[in-house]
C-alpha cells in the first residue's frame, strides 16, 4: 500500500501496476486508451471520481507515446493521416466538453448520458463484430481455395463513397494507400473527439473504427495512427485536466511502469496476427463496456437498491480488463503454435500469420 | 552486421534507461521532498479556514473533532484550522478548505469561539453507479496550473524514453522486429 | 470440451467465466476489505 497524499488515500500499488500493464496490452493491440476501463477500476481502488479521470487521461497520454514508438517501428503509422486529423481531434475534444458542460446545465442527468454511451457503443459492436465475422469467413474461403490471403480483408465498403467525396484539397496517404478529401479526414477527427470529449474518454474505441471503415486504413494502421492521435488528443485533456487539479502524478507513475512492459506486448502482438483479429479484440472490448455501462445504468435507475447490481458492474469492470488480455495473449500463443505446425482451434488459422 | 545492429540496440538501451531512471528519480524525489504536494494544494478558492483533512478523518456527531484556529499560522500540524481568504497561499500541510458556508450551515462543521469543531468529515456519495467517500480534501482548493504542465511534460518525455528503451532492448536481444507488411501475400 | 475450444464463442466463454471469477475473488477478497465501504 502507498500513501497517494494528493488523492489522500492509501491504494496498493500491485493493482495500479496490474491496471496499467492489462490496459497496456489491450491498448497496444487495438489502439484504444482504455479510459473506459481504467476510470472506473480507480474509483474502485478508492480515488475520488475526479482523480480518477484526470490520472487516468495523464496515463493514456504517456502510454500512447510508448505504443506509438513500437507501432512506429512495426510500420503502423500513416503520419500524413495523424498530422491530418490532429486539428479536427483537438476542436472536437474542446466541443465535446462545451456540449457535456451545457446539457448539464439544461439539466440533462448521468443516467441518461450513461444511455447514450451505451447507445453508441452497443452500435459500434454490432457493425464492428458483423463485419468482422464476414470477414472472417471470407479468409477461410479464399484459403480452402488455396489462394493465400494478405495481412488484411475488409467487407465494408463504406469507405469508397467516402474516398469519392471531391471536395478540395485531396491528402494523399501514401503509407496507408488511401487517397481522400482532407474534410472527411479532419471531419472524422471532430465527431470522434467530440465523442471522446462528451464522455470523457480517449476515443480510439470509435476512432479505429472510422479509420478502417470510413477513411479506408488497413486495422494495424487505423490502430497505429490512432494511438498517434491519442498522445495528442490525449495530452491535451492531460494538461487540461492537470490543470484544474484533477491528477495524481504517483498514480499515473505505477500506472505507467506497468502499461510500459504491457503496451510492448500488445503492439508487437499486432504483427502476429491479421486485422479481423484486431477487430474482434475492438468489438469484445465493445460490448464488454456496454455490458458494465449497462449493469451501472439500471443500478441507477432502479434507486441503488440492488447491491448484486453493484457488484456485478464492478466485477466486470475489473474482469473485461483481464478477459481482453488473456484473449490478446491466446492469439499470440496460437499464433506461433500455428507456425510451428501444432493444433489450434478451427477458427485460429484465417486470424494468424506466420511468422516469418 | 547483425551484431553491429546488436551493439547500437545496446547502446540505445543504456542510454533510454538511464534517461528513464533519472525521470523516475526526479518524480518520486518531487513527491518525497514535498514539493509535489504543495504545488497540488497551492491556493485557496474559496474563503474559509485551511485544514489537514487526515486531522480529523474519524470525526462522528458524537465524537466531533475540535480544531484549534490558528490565524497566519504557515503549518498545519495535526488538529489545526488556519482563516484564509480567496486567493491565499495554503499553508504547509494543509490539504483543504472548508468554505464558509459550509460552517454556516453548520450541519457538517461549525465554529465555536476559536475553535472549529468538525462533526462530518465524510459523506458516501454516488456518480454514474459508483460509491466514493466524499470528503473535504481538496475541497475549495486551487492547483498551481504550471505542476499541470510538468505532469503532462514529464509523462510524454517518460512515454518516449520508456519506448525508445524498449526498442533498444529488442534490438539488442536480437529479436526481429521487422516492418509489416500490409498488403503483400 | 470440444466444443469450447474449436469454437470462437465457446472458447470466449470460458476466457470470460475465468476473467469475472478472477475479478470477483480480488473484489471480494481484497478491494471490499480496503475500501471501507
Amino acid at each position: 500500500m502507498f500513501e497517494f497524499a494528493i488523492s489522500g488515500i492509501q491504494a496498493p500499488i500491485f493493482l495500479l501496476m496490474i491496471t496499467g500493464f492489462t490496459v497496456g496490452v489491450v491498448g497496444g493491440f487495438i489502439g484504444v486508451g482504455g479510459g473506459y476501463m481504467v476510470t472506473p477500476a480507480l474509483i474502485v481502488f478508492g480515488f475520488p471520481g475526479y482523480i480518477a479521470s484526470g490520472t487516468d487521461a495523464t496515463h493514456i497520454a504517456g502510454k500512447a507515446v510508448i505504443s506509438s514508438v513500437r507501432h512506429r517501428q512495426l510500420g503502423n503509422i500513416d503520419w500524413t493521416l495523424a498530422l491530418t486529423m490532429v486539428g479536427g481531434t483537438m476542436l472536437g475534444v474542446e466541443l465535446g466538453v462545451k456540449l457535456l458542460n451545457y446539457t448539464k446545465s439544461i439539466g440533462l442527468s448521468g443516467p441518461t448520458l450513461l444511455a447514450g454511451s451505451v447507445l453508441i457503443m452497443f452500435g459500434l459492436f454490432l457493425y464492428t463484430q458483423l463485419e468482422t465475422r464476414r470477414a472472417h469467413k471470407r479468409i477461410e474461403e479464399i484459403s480452402e481455395h488455396g489462394e493465400r490471403v494478405g495481412r488484411e480483408l475488409k467487407t465494408s465498403r463504406v469507405h469508397i463513397w467516402f474516398q469519392s467525396i471531391p471536395i478540395y484539397p485531396i491528402v494523399k496517404c501514401t503509407h496507408a494507400r488511401v487517397v481522400i478529401s482532407m474534410w472527411v479526414i479532419v471531419l472524422v477527427g471532430v465527431a470522434t473527439g467530440i465523442l471522446a470529449g462528451f464522455f470523457g474518454v480517449g476515443g480510439g474505441f470509435i476512432r479505429v473504427p472510422a479509420l478502417v471503415y470510413v477513411i479506408g486504413a488497413t486495422t494495424h494502421i487505423g490502430v497505429g495512427t490512432d494511438l498517434v492521435e491519442i498522445v495528442v488528443s490525449g495530452g491535451y485533456g492531460a494538461l487540461r485536466q492537470s490543470m484544474s487539479g484533477n491528477v495524481d502524478m504517483m498514480a499515473v507513475l505505477f500506472m505507467i511502469l506497468g502499461a510500459m512492459i504491457g503496451a510492448q506486448f500488445g503492439s508487437i502482438a499486432t504483427s502476429f496476427v491479421r486485422g479481423p483479429a484486431i477487430r474482434y479484440i475492438l468489438s469484445y472490448s465493445l460490448i464488454l463496456a456496454t455490458t458494465g455501462a449497462l449493469l451501472r445504468l439500471i443500478y441507477v435507475l432502479t434507486g441503488q437498491k440492488i447491491e448484486a447490481l453493484a457488484f456485478f458492474a464492478v466485477v466486470f469492470t475489473l474482469g473485461e480488463m483481464l478477459f481482453l488480455c488473456l484473449f490478446i495473449v491466446s492469439l499470440v500463443l496460437f499464433s506461433i503454435r500455428h507456425t510451428h505446425g501444432k493444433p489450434v482451434p478451427k477458427w485460429v488459422p484465417p486470424l494468424v500469420v506466420a511468422a516469418a | 552486421m547483425a551484431d553491429n545492429h546488436k551493439t547500437r540496440g545496446a547502446i540505445k538501451f543504456v542510454v533510454w534507461t538511464i534517461a528513464s531512471v533519472a525521470m523516475i528519480y526526479f518524480v518520486f524525489h518531487s513527491y518525497n521532498s514535498g514539493q509535489m504536494v504543495r504545488w497540488y494544494y497551492y491556493q485557496t478558492k474559496v474563503d474559509g479556514y485551511a485544514i489537514n483533512v487526515n486531522s480529523f478523518k474519524d470525526a462522528t456527531k458524537e465524537r466531533p473533532a475540535v480544531l484549534e484556529i490558528q490565524p497566519g499560522a504557515q503549518k498545519i500540524e495535526g488538529k489545526v484550522a488556519v482563516p484564509v481568504k480567496k486567493g491565499d497561499r495554503l499553508p504547509e500541510g494543509a490539504n483543504g478548505v472548508i468554505d464558509k458556508k459550509v460552517l454556516e450551515a453548520g450541519k457538517r462543521a461549525k465554529v465555536e469561539g476559536d475553535k472549529l469543531i468538525v462533526l462530518v468529515p465524510w459523506e458516501i456519495k454516488e456518480s454514474k453507479g459508483f460509491k466514493y467517500k466524499d470528503t473535504f480534501i481538496h475541497k475549495g482548493v486551487e492547483t498551481n496550473p504550471w505542476s499541470g504542465v510538468w505532469n503532462v511534460a514529464v509523462v510524454i518525455a517518460l512515454g518516449f524514453s520508456l519506448g525508445l528503451m524498449a526498442e533498444g532492448l529488442t534490438d539488442m536481444l536480437g529479436w526481429k522486429i521487422k516492418k509489416i507488411d500490409h498488403y503483400g501475400h | 470440451m470440444r466444443w469450447l475450444w474449436d469454437n470462437m464463442f465457446g472458447y470466449w466463454m470460458v476466457l470470460l467465466a475465468i476473467s469475472l471469477g478472477a475479478a470477483a475473488l480480488v473484489y471480494v477478497l481484497w478491494l471490499h476489505e480496503a475500501m471501507h465501504l
